[in-house]
């Protein structure tokens, strides 16, 4: 073992390192101009709304108007169609089984 | 310009003038540079985060609202947060490279004056590399930037008390982690608790 090994620190030995081993750096000076200069050129993002005029507001709301109407009327045939279509389907269907009872049942006054 | 305070500088960078944003960054750029390198151990990880520091002042800088603490801790608290996250990123425990330590002096000593530097500066750069996050923000702020407790507190969001204390624990786990690597002869791989 030697000396070293055997030595006891004080807090005041430590403390003393510390000031000797933890010093300023100092950063590189271009670095340092360098992010100043993107810092001040840095501008936040924005987004220009453009203004509008009453007229283009009025035009805006009958288009909104005229969509949403003309959405409602699409959207009532298309379930009119559906329905019909459905009643359709059902109506064939009841014929179908009518015409399978007739012919199955035989003739109704014997030969 | 640079003669304002730091008060009536944010005042102005609040409204948008990025020449008082530019005298605020010439304050500090230094502190939170030190501070981030001897937390992360090496230049290209330091000015990229302190860039990032700066960047992120600069968006929020608005929405700083005075509460009686100085700028600095709100800049090291950036810094903090983005230091976390950097070692979060990395998954690894916070590590000083001592070469580069070491090696970039401010006062630009000689290689060989370098390697003459005491093993006992190299021990202990080591056992702090190892510390918990806390204890090593302390010492940066104490021996690197001579703040008083008082502003460490602040930084910490801890009372001054509260810093002695951990102070006064750091150092005997140092010295008592110093001592232990002498006795083995160097190695010390485990977390200081």
């Amino acid at each position: 073992m030697n000396k070293e090994s055997t030595r006891k620190f004080n807090l005041e030995d430590i403390e003393a390192i510390l000031e000797g081993s933890l010093q300023q750096v100092s950063p590189r000076p271009e670095f340092v101009r360098k992010l100043r200069q993107r810092l001040i050129d840095f501008s936040r993002p924005t987004v220009d709304v453009p203004k509008i005029n009453s007229f283009q507001y009025v035009l805006l709301a009958l288009a909104g108007i005229a969509g949403g109407a003309l959405f409602l009327v699409t959207g009532t045939r298309a379930v009119l169609s559906l329905l019909g279509a459905l009643g359709v389907v059902h109506y064939l269907r009841k014929q179908q089984d009518e015409q399978k009872h007739f012919s199955t049942s035989g003739p109704i006054y014997p030969a | 310009m640079s003669e304002l305070s730091d008060e009536a500088a944010l005042a102005l960078a609040a409204q948008g003038d990025k020449k008082a944003f530019g005298v605020l960054y010439e304050r500090y750029v230094n502190r939170i540079y030190n501070y981030i390198y001897y937390r992360t151990g090496n230049q290209y990880d330091a000015e990229d985060l302190t860039a990032r520091v700066f960047f992120r002042a600069m968006r929020h800088i608005e929405n700083y609202t005075d509460r009686g603490l100085p700028l600095s801790a709100w800049l090291y608290r950036i810094a903090h947060n983005l230091v976390a996250n950097w070692h979060r990123d990395k998954s690894r425990r916070p590590e000083l490279p001592l070469e580069e330590i070491l090696l970039v002096r401010p006062n630009g000593d000689h290689p060989e004056s370098v390697l003459l530097q005491s093993e006992e500066r190299e021990k202990l750069l080591k056992i702090i590399g190892y510390l918990p996050d806390n204890r090593q923000q302390l010492l940066i702020l104490k021996f690197v930037h001579h703040l008083p407790n008082a502003e460490i507190g602040q930084i910490m969001g801890r009372t001054e008390g509260a810093v002695k204390s951990l102070y006064h624990r750091t150092l005997l786990s140092l010295r008592d982690e110093y001592e232990k690597l002498e006795k083995q002869g160097g190695s010390n791989d485990g977390e200081i608790k």
